[in-house]
């Protein structure tokens, strides 16, 4: 999967794994690449600085050589738009990788161990599905104060649970089939056995599963940092910038504000059709 | 010659339906080092089982009664690191060797990494052997194939992998479970040559696994036949064969085909085999479908009883001695 969009592989080859997540799979694919190109670079591309007031006195006015005006501080949107994509993917990103890691640890151990492990994991997993995520940031940021990594922690326990019960269902299949007691009956590992032979063919429902959590998590963080408790102002956020031009909505000048929804959205959406794509086509290798 | 291994009233029971219901009844058995024994009896009779047993590949949940010891020690205790050693003394050759692969790792790295993992060989050394090994089993370009995913080779092919791949570890038994059934006949007298020239070579022991009785007398030294989970003949693979001791090992020399006698239609064994949980208690299991079935049968459960060298379970055995047909000679 990493090397799938690197360099290395043949454009050919390439077109091929697009094609079996069909021309909605690929258009999101896409959205996602060039969101995930200006997470990375957008803060060195804005054309004026994003936490610059030049315009304090032009809120919401458009002016020559700022793309999209000045937003309700007087900042440039553009570039806080620009700005805004890194902070808003790195905690999803962080949050996937975490629940990621604890869930699939989770689920294979359960599937391998079986029995009485197998349903107290279950239940634990059944009990933890329970608690909303984004409540639980909420009472974290009342615990350890507002910020992304307080969200970023709880929301990464509220998401393993989604993982680890789908990893289960898969790793439990997987355990079942014949070569795995082939290798059993080798004598090797448990260990070995999970890290090098399990893992990788439950990794397609894993890859999917985080896909779409990635979507969830954003718009569970960009919640959070709207009503304050994530990341903190003047940090440009897709979250913070919806939450800074709400005023613009009743005045008349609502783009600051639709403008981050809309990229927030079309992140989010691009996340969810890929996810469920990737689904469906590890669904039908099997 | 010391016994390598030794089984003594192998009960093992599955739940079924929510109750456990026994697959094996009371298994005795002796195999010395390299001795092959073979292991024949329709579907449900329990010979993969006994098998699986022995390599302690139970189904989750199953519950095992009696001793099986290897080389002295038991197994059916055993647990983590010793239960792996012991694991690399016996190797396991299945029926279906395209499912007991896994479908995305190269044949050379199946067949590499479990030596390496342990320890015993480096990557190198491992290679050179496992290319030495594919072409004791006659397979051309070994080198090449190792590069090779599982669904590039076929079936026959396939199983030699798995039979080269079973000898990586030297181990000292070989427990084949039906390793020709899967494949076609022409295929199947090829694999099986390789398989009992290899075993004769390196002096390995082997249970061989079928439900065709003359292969297994043809291949094994010694040759139990197995119903309802029990063993109900074994002797030698020659005596089973030419002067069968029990109804059953009797009825199946009978039901086979011949080419050399024109027959309107093949001999079968009326009835349907039965599986060891509906086997009576007091009764023998065979009575049911069994042509010489008498009163005795029906009224206590034959024992099995040392008979000419072997033992057979059957409590008609004086009457009918000399009476039941094999193979002619």
């Amino acid at each position: 999967m990493t090397a799938s969009l690197g360099a290395v592989v043949a454009p050919r080859r390439l077109a091929r794994r697009l094609s079996t997540i069909g021309p909605l799979g690929t258009v999101s694919a896409i959205v996602i690449g060039i969101a995930a190109l200006i997470a990375v670079i957008g803060p060195w591309i804005t054309p004026h600085d994003p936490n610059s007031t030049d315009g304090i006195t032009l809120q919401f006015q458009s002016a020559p050589g700022h793309l999209f005006g000045y937003d309700a501080n007087g900042r440039d949107v553009f570039s806080r738009l620009l700005a805004g994509a890194r902070t808003s993917m790195l905690g999803p990103l962080i949050v996937v990788a975490a629940s990621i890691t604890l869930g699939v640890a989770i689920a294979i151990a359960a599937a391998w161990r079986g029995g009485r492990f197998d349903t107290i994991v279950s239940s634990a997993l059944d009990i933890a599905f329970a608690f909303p995520g984004i409540l639980l940031a909420i009472l974290a940021a009342a615990v350890f104060g507002a910020g992304l990594f307080a969200a970023v922690v709880v929301l990464s326990l509220a998401y393993t649970p989604y993982i680890a019960r789908v990893v289960r269902g898969s790793a439990l299949q997987e355990r079942s089939k014949p070569y795995i007691a082939a290798l059993e009956v080798q004598g090797m590992s448990a260990w070995r056995i999970c890290a090098r032979h399990l893992l990788p063919n439950v990794s397609g429902i894993v890859v999917a599963q985080g896909t779409t959590l990635f979507g969830y998590a954003m718009v569970d963080l960009a919640a959070i940092s709207f009503i304050g408790l994530g990341v903190q102002p003047p940090s440009a956020d897709w979250g913070v910038m919806i939450f800074e031009n709400r005023q613009g909505l009743a005045i008349g000048k609502p783009w600051p504000a639709v403008l981050a929804g809309l990229c927030l959205v079309g992140v989010v959406i691009a996340f969810n059709i890929l996810g469920e794509r990737l689904a469906r086509r590890d669904a039908g290798i099997r | 010659m010391s016994a390598l291994l030794e089984i003594d009233d192998l009960v093992v029971r599955l739940p079924v339906g929510g109750a456990l219901r026994p697959v094996l009844r009371g298994i005795d058995l002796r195999l010395d080092a390299g001795e092959a024994l073979g292991l024949v009896g329709e579907s449900g009779s329990g010979k993969s089982m006994t098998a699986r047993a022995i390599d302690r590949l139970l189904p989750r949940g199953a519950e095992t009664s009696g001793s099986i010891r290897f080389d002295g020690d038991e197994v059916t205790t055993l647990r983590g690191a010793d239960l792996r050693r012991f694991r690399r003394e016996v190797s396991m050759v299945f029926q279906d060797p395209r499912s007991h692969i896994n479908p995305v790792r190269r044949i050379g790295d199946f067949m590499t990494e479990a030596v390496i993992a342990h320890g015993t060989m480096s990557r190198r050394e491992a290679t050179a052997l496992a290319i030495e090994l594919l072409g004791a089993v006659r397979i051309t370009n070994p080198t090449e194939r190792l590069h090779r995913f599982p669904h590039e080779l076929s079936g026959g092919m396939l199983q030699r992998v798995m039979i080269a791949s079973a000898l990586m570890g030297s181990p000292r038994l070989l427990l084949a479970d039906e390793p020709t059934t899967a494949l076609d006949v022409t295929t199947q007298a090829e694999v099986m040559a390789i398989l009992d020239e290899l075993r004769r070579e390196r002096g390995l022991a082997m249970i061989f696994i079928t439900h065709d009785l003359e292969l297994a007398a043809a291949v094994c030294d010694r040759t139990a036949v197995m119903y309802a989970g029990q063993i109900v003949e074994i002797n030698t693979s020659r005596h089973i064969e030419h002067d069968p001791l029990h109804p059953y090992t009797s009825a199946l020399l009978r039901s086979r085909p011949r080419i050399d006698v024109t027959m309107t239609r093949l001999e079968a064994i009326p009835g349907q085999p039965l599986s060891s949980f509906e086997a009576p208690d007091g009764a023998c299991a065979f009575a049911g479908r069994c042509p010489h079935a008498a009163d005795a049968c029906v009224t206590a459960a034959p024992p099995l009883v040392d008979v000419d060298g072997g033992a057979t379970r059957c409590s008609r055995v004086d009457e009918l001695r000399g009476t039941l047909h094999g193979v002619d000679t």
